[in-house]
């Protein structure tokens, strides 16, 4: 049995009313229209409601794993196995208090005749760790909604949001290949890439040989290839006080977009052959003034280290969401001694979200040791308020400051496909002028 | 934005969002055929045609009235306060019953306030305060603006009188008098006007020192008109030197001090930097401490001036002058107003004290105001399926306004109901249709039989008999 709804208290005011003017005015046909207000206060009380058990819920969640940041969509169906129309039917679903809903609602109310559904969408922003859902509400209302019978039931299907930081990043032995070095030089040499041809000389391999060149030419002549070379490449991750924001509730912090765009791109190197290191700046690491510092390396091995650290620095963050006192002149050591650690023939990607001046401080900085450096900024400001806009603009100015400083800069915006972001950094790095390595494949 | 600015936005619409559109679609409706066939049985399909128009508008300016920007607050203001006291005239120019007309007008109101779900305790309350400063800026405004009209045309009434005349102390005391005012208004005018802050910073020292010496001067000629306008005028009356510039050649330069090529300057002067210092004084209240309670204020303000033009056009359109634009004004601008604001507090209070239901007080509305019309459409003897269909209108306009508000409230506005809505609209539809049906054909016995059975005692009686059976229900 479900609970009474007092919808129709007025009905009886309104009889009551109309019975009175016509006493009053001696009209027969007020007197009658009094009783029209009881038929629906009749109507009412014979309404009942309960929850039948043939209605059947069921929620998928697409996709879980997922990594942070990432939309997710959800999808409840109820559908109505009984042989009876429900005339009311509204369906709230447990979503996770800890996540966002982005898009949608979910909350949906349908009228469902025998063996219909009602699915509702919605579109949920993940967070770092395993979330549960609630059992969904369900509240049914007779026909006259005189009555509502409320209950949960449990839904088939999914009923938990998995994110993890390295969700879409496939293990390293699975698509790693055996290649030395996935970096192309001008210098030529054994690769794929066609670069140039030569005069054949005793010892070449036969299959380099330019067969088409001879039979239109009659000399012999080798293919030269772009050379592939490997690389060092060492991520900094900022995860300083400045970095622990979020674009609003809900989602995730700066500095978990940027551990998850690190996995992203380590993983990809890995695969490719690279040495990957990592240094966090902003938390207590045991490693040189402070830091917390990956040597250089290569292999699954090395990934499982990068990515156990990364996630104690999200978890550092979201413990901490205000972290301890800048100290501008610590950070900077902090940023220096990434650079000695590293040495001057690395590669180094700053990944932080711009919100303070630091990060490019340390990138002009770096330029001193002329090495390669890329910045890759994950966009946590908000373009609803007029504080976020003006935070906007000042982080596009630093980026391009960034910039100014001879340093590539990737501007990670929401919305957008971290894979695609990378995929599309690194093939606009392929096509800059040569004079230096550049990154090739698989990034 | 075209045509202003629009009613649904979320911040227009409540912390729920958009009421639900189906439910109000079809109470509108039924509202609308209601009207349209009262109008019709009464001869005149357009009867309540002004009226809608104007409870329109009066809710749409109430809605508008809730906004924080200073452009939808004034247009709120132009559109609450006409309309609803236009409104208010219209119940009692239409020629039905007066109930009939003021259900009409109820549940127009009604209705229109459910699609912007604007009528809670908080959103009337501050649109009361909001109008009612603007009423009063308004009313300050005529008599200031009265006055002023007054004192400029006395003034002008007297330079006339003087200029081109040859009495030698009315040319001294207008030009003195003259002096003193330009001088006075043009130290005004210097203190007010930025002058200093819109000079180039490299010269604003210069400009300061400039200036500090010229209100010195203005001071100085102030001083100096005042004592010319006493004692110039003594010596002419006491000494025979009166006599003396009252004969040619003085009386010529007489003649030329009192001639409009020496008044006409100073009293442009005077005008003009009056006008430049009171101007300066408006746009630095307007502009400065911009926040949501000058954003009313000032909203308020321009409105009084606005309420002020539209009266004037209102007059000027219906020819109303003299004695009869004072009744209009007194009883059409001042008095009608206040029954607004009595109205609104009245809601107030019956939205305070619980008579009017916090979430469902449009739907409440709607239903109350054809209740009432369906009294009066008894009253005025018009059919009796009418009084029948406007009970169950009423009822059914409550039942699919408070489904779609719960919906909106349990729900909010993204979801997609208006099956569910339809569904139950059919519903409560049917048991209306069954209902009139039932009822039309006791009515119809009850001509028929024309004895005692069918009389309004009898029909009384049955009344209080089913209704004190039915009372425990309680809905």
């Amino acid at each position: 049995m479900g609970r009474r709804a007092t919808r129709w208290r007025g009905a009886i005011v309104a009889a009551l009313a109309l019975a009175g003017a016509g006493i009053w005015e001696g009209n027969g046909t007020l007197l009658l229209a009094a009783t029209l207000p009881l038929s629906y206060l009749a109507y009412g009380v014979l309404s009942t409601a309960a929850v039948p058990a043939a209605l059947v819920v069921s929620r998928a969640v697409d996709p879980t794993p997922a990594p942070p940041g990432h939309p997710v969509t959800v999808q409840l169906t109820v559908t109505n196995s009984g042989q009876q129309t429900l005339s009311d039917v509204r369906v709230v679903d447990g979503v996770p208090t800890d996540l966002a809903v982005l898009d949608g609602s979910p909350r949906g109310g349908e009228t469902l005749a025998a063996g219909e559904s009602v699915t509702i969408e919605y579109t949920l922003i993940a967070r770092r760790g395993e979330h549960d859902f609630d059992e969904p509400r369900l509240r049914v209302r007779g026909t006259g909604a005189g009555e509502v019978a409320t209950a949960t039931r449990h839904p088939e299907g999914d009923d938990r949001l998995v994110c993890q930081l390295d969700a879409k990043a496939p293990p390293l032995s699975d698509r790693g290949t055996d290649r030395v070095g996935q970096l192309t030089t001008d210098a030529p040499g054994d690769g794929f890439t066609f670069h140039s041809t030569r005069e054949y000389q005793h010892g070449d391999p036969a299959g380099r040989i330019d067969w088409r060149g001879y039979a239109k030419r009659g000399e012999l002549s080798t293919v030269n290839y772009e050379q592939w070379v490997s690389t060092t490449v060492v991520f900094v991750v900022d995860a300083r006080s400045p970095a622990r924001v979020t674009a609003g509730p809900g989602r995730p912090t700066a500095v978990e977009l940027g551990a998850y765009a690190t996995t992203q791109a380590l993983t990809s190197l890995l695969d490719a052959g690279h040495e990957v290191g990592l240094a966090i700046v902003g938390i207590d690491g045991d490693g040189p003034a402070g830091l917390t510092w990956l040597q250089p390396g290569d292999g699954p091995n090395q990934r499982s280290l990068a990515v156990e650290q990364l996630r104690a620095a999200a978890d550092a963050a979201e413990s901490d969401p205000a972290g301890g006192p800048a100290d501008e002149a610590d950070t900077q050591r902090q940023f220096r001694k990434v650079m000695e650690m590293a040495g001057p023939r690395c590669q180094l990607v700053l990944v932080s979200p711009l919100l303070d001046d630091a990060p490019v401080t340390a990138m002009a900085s770096w330029a001193a040791f002329d090495c390669q450096r890329t910045v890759l900024s994950t966009d946590v400001t908000a373009a609803s308020t007029v504080s976020g806009q003006y935070e906007h603009v000042r982080r596009r100015t630093r980026l391009a400051r960034c910039q100014a400083s001879g340093a590539r800069t990737i501007d990670w915006r929401r919305g957008t496909p971290l894979p695609l972001i990378l995929d599309y950094a690194f093939a606009v790095a392929a096509r800059q002028p040569s004079g230096s390595a550049q990154l090739g494949g698989g990034a | 934005m075209i045509g202003g600015p629009r009613l649904d936005t979320p911040s227009a619409v409540g912390e729920e969002g958009r009421p639900r559109a189906t439910s109000l679609t079809i109470a509108a409706l039924i509202i609308a055929a209601f009207a349209l066939t009262t109008g019709v049985l009464s001869g005149d399909p357009k009867l309540f045609s002004g009226i809608a128009l104007l409870a329109g508008i009066a809710v749409a300016g109430l809605t508008l009235l809730d906004r924080d920007g200073l452009g939808p607050t004034v247009i709120g203001h132009l559109c609450f306060l006409p309309a609803a006291t236009g409104l208010i005239a219209s119940v009692g120019q239409v020629a039905v019953a007066p109930l009939l007309a003021l259900g009409v007008a109820v549940a127009m109101v009604g209705v229109a306030a459910a699609w912007t779900n604007v009528l809670d305790r908080e959103t009337v309350s501050a649109a009361t305060v909001s109008s009612v400063v603007s009423y009063l800026f308004a009313v300050a405004g005529l008599v200031v603006g009265t006055v002023v009209l007054a004192l400029a045309w006395f003034s002008w009434e007297l330079v006339s009188a003087v200029a081109g005349g040859t009495s030698p102390i009315a040319a001294t005391v207008c030009l003195g008098v003259l002096g003193v005012a330009a001088s006075g208004c043009l130290y005004f005018a210097v203190a007010q006007l930025p002058l200093v802050q819109l000079t180039a910073r490299s010269r604003r020292d210069a400009i300061a020192t400039r200036l500090k010496r010229g209100t010195r001067a203005l001071k100085l000629v102030a001083i100096g008109s005042a004592a010319f306008t006493v004692v110039v005028p003594l010596a002419l009356l006491l000494t025979p030197f009166g006599q003396l510039v009252a004969s040619p050649p003085f009386s010529l330069g007489i003649r030329v001090l009192s001639s409009w090529v020496v008044l006409a300057p100073l009293l442009a002067v005077t005008v003009g930097a009056l006008v430049a210092g009171s101007g300066a004084i408006v746009i630095r209240k307007f502009t400065t401490e911009f926040n949501a309670a000058s954003v009313r204020t000032v909203g308020a303000a321009i409105a009084a001036v606005g309420y002020l033009v539209l009266l004037a056009l209102f007059l000027l359109r219906t020819g109303i002058f003299g004695f009869g634009s004072f009744i209009t004004v007194f009883f059409g601008a001042l008095l009608l107003p206040l029954l607004v604001y009595l109205v609104l507090v009245l809601v107030n209070g019956a939205l305070t004290f619980g008579l009017l239901p916090a979430r469902a007080g449009p739907a409440a509305l709607t239903a109350s105001g054809l209740i009432c019309a369906s009294i009066g459409a008894a009253q005025a003897d018009l059919p009796t399926l009418l009084v029948f269909v406007g009970v169950v209108s009423g009822l059914v306009a409550w039942d699919v306004g408070t489904f779609g508000l719960g919906l909106t409230a349990e729900l909010g506005h993204r979801p997609e109901t208006r099956r569910l809505e339809l569904y139950h609209s059919v519903f409560a539809v049917g048991v209306g249709l069954l209902g009139i049906a039932a009822v039309g054909i006791v009515d119809a016995a009850r001509h028929a039989v024309g004895s005692a059975i069918g009389s309004p005692e009898t029909m009384a009686l049955a009344a209080i008999g089913v209704l004190l059976l039915l009372a425990p229900l309680r809905g």
